[in-house]
């Protein structure tokens, strides 16, 4: 159960970032008014959140590998 | 020799003379690549650029004393980045013919640059060295080797060579597409951008278009990582959950560990280049061993 929770906050922080992601480019899209400034530290922290929740993905991943493993 | 001074028995001028001369002419068509580039960049990048003399050899030694380290992809990217800096420059003489190949000429040489590094790394386990290695024992050793062997490595040496030839192809005319992107004053609305939107036109095309492209990279990287990582053993899962709990929880034992695998690592390869150098001997040796045990 707890490696489903923490599987499942990876998957949201991979959706955030996404979604910060789309937010950026967003920022840029409009050529009237590119706040590419704005667009830069979005996408920065859209990678700090991708990067967690990558992580948090693949320890709940290897973790549950592990634990099936232990289990048989 | 006792094991304190162990790691001093390979010197400077031992592994000078423990090294593969293959090796050796790699790294030094590796130096003139290089040096090459630096001269490719310096008349060309720089041509016609309102830019200050310092910030242009600034870059210039970015560019030019990392390719050692750097891959392929980095190097594009800074690339790009001259490129938003450097775009309203005097077109030269070759007018658009000359900026295709300039954009051709330049991926193509971080691609040889990234390559060489690549061949450098993992010398030891290239199909052309093997296929090399093959025909000098068949020479040796007749009677050893079959034919089938050595046309499995000609095809392996084949695929060898052939892969990176593609890849380059792709990536100039992948690098060929991008750059057609990026107009050289105007908007695709015709507007003059410099002006009113306090950004220059290309920059913000390059922007955009990497952007679009890093999201796409993102999406693909995410789902091959994703179905890669559910393949994991259980034992390559083990290792990699002791390993992040000793990156969160023993800062001072990584760095004890990963100095200690360095050192390893380092040894590995010299004794790997000094058995190399002595393949043939060895063999002969070997078949006047005693195989009593």
């Amino acid at each position: 159960m707890f490696l489903l929770i923490r599987e499942t906050a990876g998957w949201l922080l991979v959706l955030a970032s996404l979604y910060l992601v789309r937010m950026g480019i967003g920022y840029v899209s409009n050529p009237d008014e590119a706040r590419v400034v704005e667009a830069a530290v979005v996408m920065f922290a859209a990678m700090g959140l991708l990067r967690a929740g990558i992580l948090l993905v693949r320890i709940s991943t290897a973790a549950r590998i592990c634990h099936r493993e232990q289990q048989q | 020799m006792s094991s304190s001074t162990r790691p001093k028995q390979f010197s400077f001028s031992d592994r000078i003379t423990a090294a593969n001369p293959e090796v050796q002419v790699m790294k030094a068509a590796n130096l003139l690549l290089i040096m090459f580039c630096g001269w490719f960049f310096l008349t060309f990048l720089y041509s016609g650029a309102v830019l200050n003399l310092s910030l242009k050899f600034f870059f210039l030694a970015i560019l030019v004393l990392t390719l050692r380290r750097w891959t392929g992809a980095l190097l594009m990217a800074l690339l790009q980045i001259h490129l938003f800096f450097l775009e309203p420059r005097v077109v030269g003489s070759g007018g658009a013919g000359g900026e295709v190949v300039w954009v051709v000429a330049t991926v193509l040489l971080i691609m040889a640059v990234s390559r060489f590094r690549t061949l450098q790394e993992k010398d030891e386990h290239s199909t052309v060295r093997r296929l090399l290695s093959s025909l000098n024992a068949r020479t040796v050793n007749t009677h050893e080797r079959d034919a089938s062997a050595l046309s499995r490595h000609s095809f392996a040496a084949f695929v060898t060579v052939g892969r990176p030839v593609l890849l380059l192809i792709a990536c100039a005319v992948l690098a060929l597409d991008l750059m057609s992107l990026v107009p050289p004053d105007r908007t695709i609305t015709g507007l003059n951008t410099i002006r009113e939107f306090r950004l220059r036109p290309s920059g913000y095309r390059v922007i955009m278009s990497g952007l679009l492209l890093f999201s796409a990279f993102i999406l693909g990287w995410l789902v091959i990582n994703e179905v890669v990582w559910r393949r994991l053993s259980p034992s390559q899962a083990g290792i990699y959950l002791r390993s992040v709990s000793v990156k969160w929880l023993h800062r001072d034992l990584r760095m004890l560990t990963k100095r200690r695998l360095k050192m390893r690592r380092r040894t590995a390869r010299h004794t790997e280049h000094s058995s190399t150098t002595t393949i043939p001997n060895d063999r002969a040796e070997t078949k006047h061993v005693p195989t009593d045990s």
